[in-house]
């Protein structure tokens, strides 16, 4: 087996375990690496071993020494285990920002958009042509196989946005506060 | 809040349509088609200044307020009208007429270039948008889960009410992970930076 092949494995492996790609059978494994020289079933065990592994690094968010412990009793190829390691070290934030939308089991935010306007309508005519924002959020939520995506749009002043703002600061700072704890 | 369907004549509408009524008729016409352009994203909005310019060379005398309400009581009653289907000349000067102090001559004028560019405009509407109400917020850590045991990670989970143009209050959900809110934060002090200074 090359190397070529053993990356096969492991990002289709990826793709199966965390973009939930229903493609990726063991008949599809056992193709992509049929001039490997490997037999079928030998496919399939190493599959069995590295699924797990995969599987833990990514829920769990294991560092690259728990990674290289992880990895030892397999006895890879140097050159193998040497590129698992690059590769967790590319994955590694985009499965982690998988993981994390997994655990939000109702909506979540998928996108932010919106523009500066000058108001033309209001009940007020001195509050004409004050700039104001339209903001847009999306909203999404996976629902069984397919994702539901809902918008929501609503303007804002100077005000307002101004008192979000503090508001935002002030979530920042409790984030730096709990960031700082765990480190 | 609808002046031509409904009636609903917004707060100080009488006073900027006494200001609106010293303007010359050519001047008039002028600031209508501006303004009527500004709405199809022609050309920009006008300016107070250029306008009580204008105005001094024909030895009216009008205030920076009172020239901005005459702007402002007109990009109003355009897109106003413009959001009603059918809306023809005679019935626009006749609503203008019995709902503002008005005077007949300015009215033809707004009537006159209502008419011509009524088909132009209703396509610009912006669709209904929403107020933000209130927003509310709490941040969590989730420290353990089925689906994960060891991912120790904050949420930030914000719950926003927006009303809509028909008073109704809605309030939605939703949840933030670290990266997304800092994206979410990003926009947000983008708009309050633009909003300051404009």
């Amino acid at each position: 087996m090359e190397l070529k092949h053993f990356d096969f494995l492991l990002s289709s492996l990826v793709k199966k375990l965390y973009h939930k790609d229903k493609s990726i059978t063991n008949e599809y494994l056992q193709e992509g690496v049929i001039d490997s020289q490997l037999g079928n079933d030998q496919v399939l065990t190493l599959v069995d071993t590295l699924e797990p592994i995969l599987l833990e690094i990514g829920h769990s968010d294991l560092s690259q020494n728990a990674l290289e412990k992880l990895l030892e009793p397999l006895e890879l190829r140097q050159d193998f285990h040497q590129h698992f390691l690059k590769y967790w070290e590319q994955q590694r934030d985009e499965i982690r920002s998988i993981v994390r939308n997994e655990l939000i089991f109702n909506d979540r935010l998928s996108g932010v958009s919106w523009r500066v306007d000058m108001k033309t309508n209001s009940k007020k005519i001195s509050n004409i042509n004050q700039p104001i924002a339209i903001v847009e959020l999306l909203l999404s939520r996976n629902q069984q196989e397919r994702e539901d995506t809902k918008s929501i749009m609503f303007e804002i002043d100077k005000t307002q946005i101004s008192n979000l703002v503090n508001q935002i600061e002030e979530i920042e700072s409790l984030l730096e506060k709990g960031i700082q704890q765990k480190n | 809040m609808s002046f031509f369907s409904e009636k609903r004549s917004p707060k100080g509408i009488f006073t900027a349509i006494n200001s609106l009524n010293k303007f010359p008729q050519q001047l008039l016409a002028k600031l209508c088609q501006d303004v009527v352009d500004a709405l199809q994203y022609k050309g920009s909005v006008p300016q107070v200044s250029h306008y009580q310019i204008q105005l001094e060379k024909n030895s009216i005398d009008l205030g920076k307020n009172e020239v901005q309400s005459t702007i402002n009581v007109l990009f109003f009653l355009y897109r106003d009208a413009s959001k009603i289907s059918n809306l023809d000349q005679k019935q626009f000067l006749e609503i203008l007429q019995n709902q503002t102090g008005i005077t007949n001559q300015a009215g033809k004028v707004l009537a006159t270039i209502w008419e011509r560019e009524k088909e132009n405009l209703p396509s610009l509407t912006m669709p209904n948008v929403g107020k933000l109400i209130d927003f509310k917020w709490k941040v969590g850590v989730t420290f353990s889960s089925s689906i994960s045991e060891n991912l120790v990670t904050p949420f930030v989970t914000v719950n926003i009410s927006v009303s809509n143009t028909d008073e109704l209050v809605q309030t939605h959900s939703f949840e933030m992970s670290v990266p997304e809110f800092k994206e979410f934060a990003r926009n947000l002090k983008e708009i309050n930076q633009l909003l300051e200074v404009i």
